[in-house]
This record gives structure tokens, sequence and C-alpha cells, in this order.
């Protein structure tokens, strides 16, 4: 499948931050980029403090490995500063990665766990952003997933809700490259087909 | 992994709404924390 160029001109203080940490990553373990941060990464304006980011257990004796490396690198955990807490926690949380002295943004580093996971992963897309090269997951899924995001309030509460916009702005820019046989498949396994009105 | 074969359950997705959110506000917690101890370093 052809990798997907981001329509950003600029990059941010996201786009280079991501990318520093992805670069680095990638050196240890593959990853996916999944929720918020992709539809920012594909262009859309909106501030977030996170970004989300799904990786494959490995041993514990390679995280410390990869942890270790990251504190290193200037890296700073926000949950703990000892690798096999970090390795603990990542069985029930995610744990957050940050540049020392500045815990925004930051990497929201979270395990595979379900299904919906690992089809991300197994899926995952390429985004050229200029020179860089990100991981993203399939459209296919991130725009249902950010309808079930989205609050379960009343329609002015929708019309404002950062997920909608997300799902939203995926769906029309993509609109002629997405799989919508696909998409709707998960519309249906997540159950937001009623949400669907707001992506047109 | 293809999507027929993705087994989603929805409770468990309430869960992880849930639990995302507890993490947010965790977050918010820590890093304001962190900014006064920054603050209080650099009075000291």
């Amino acid at each position: 499948m052809d990798p997907i160029k981001s329509i950003k001109e600029e990059l941010d203080e996201f786009d280079i931050f991501t990318i520093k940490f992805t670069d680095f990553l990638i050196k240890y373990t593959p990853y996916v980029i999944v929720s918020g941060y992709v539809s920012i990464l594909l262009g859309k304006k909106r501030l977030t403090e996170d970004i989300d980011l799904l990786v494959p257990k490995t041993s514990q004796k390679e995280f410390i490995i990869l942890f270790n490396d990251l504190l290193k690198e200037g890296y700073e955990c926000a949950n703990t500063s000892i690798p096999t807490e970090a390795y603990k926690m990542m069985d029930e949380n995610a744990i957050r990665f940050f540049k020392k002295g500045k815990p925004t943004p930051n990497i929201e580093f979270k395990l595979i766990k379900t299904d919906l996971d690992k089809y991300s992963f197994d899926n995952r897309r390429q985004v050229i952003l200029k020179e860089a090269t990100l991981f993203i997951s399939p459209l296919e899924i991130q725009i249902p997933f950010k309808l079930l995001l989205a609050s379960d309030g009343t329609e002015e509460e929708l019309q404002s809700d950062k997920d909608i916009e997300d799902a939203r702005f995926v769906y029309k820019l993509y609109k002629d490259k997405i799989n919508k046989e696909e998409m709707f498949k998960f519309i249906d396994k997540l159950n937001v087909r009623k949400k669907t009105k707001w992506l047109e | 992994m293809k999507a027929e074969d993705v087994k989603v359950d929805l409770e468990e997705l309430k869960e992880f709404k849930k639990r995302n959110a507890q993490e947010r506000l965790w977050f918010i917690d820590f890093w304001v924390d962190y900014i006064k101890k920054q603050q209080n370093k650099e009075k000291a």
C-alpha cells in the first residue's frame, strides 16, 4: 500500500518531538501511532499534550535496555524511574516519556493488547511528513475509533467534540482513499453507526 | 489480522474510556507537581 503523504507544510514542536522519539524507538521495536495525534500528523490544527503509541510486548531484558537508553537520550518516564517497575506497569497502564524538564509533549507508551490494537499494528500505514516516515493506525479503524471516543452527550456537545472533529477531518481529507467497506465493519463492531452522521 | 477476525468487547471499551480519562487526570496532577518542583528549584 502506498504511503500517506501528510498535507502539513511546517513541522511543529510535536512533530519534531515525535519524529525524534520514533526514530530512536525504531532501533528497538516497531510501533504504531494511534488516536489524536494521527489527525494532527495528517494536518489538522489542534492542541494535544500526548502522542499515543502502541508497541508489541518484549522481554523484560529488552525493555530494560530500551528504557535505560531512553533515559540516556534525555527522556524521563513520568510513572517511574525504575525500569522493572515500568515493565510491570505496562501490563495494566500506559507509561509516559517526555524530554527531561518538559512534561509536554509526551509519548503515551502502551502495549498491544486487544484485537483492535493488533489490527492497527498489523495494518499500520506509513506516513510521509517532510523528510520523516512515521507509522499510524489504518484510517479505516482510526475514524470509527475516534467516533467511539467522542462523548455520548447532546447534539450540541458532540458538535464541538474534538474526537468528532478528528474523525471528520480524516474522513473528509482521505474519503477517496479509504476502504469504506472495511471502515463500516469497524463502525458496526464499535457500535458507532449513529455518530457517522457527523462525518458528512 | 483481518477486520473480520477482530473481536470487540464493548464493555471492555467502556472501561478503556474510563481508564483513559483517569490516566489523563493523573498526568495533569503529575504535570502541575513537576512544574511546581521546577519553580521551587529555581527559587532555591
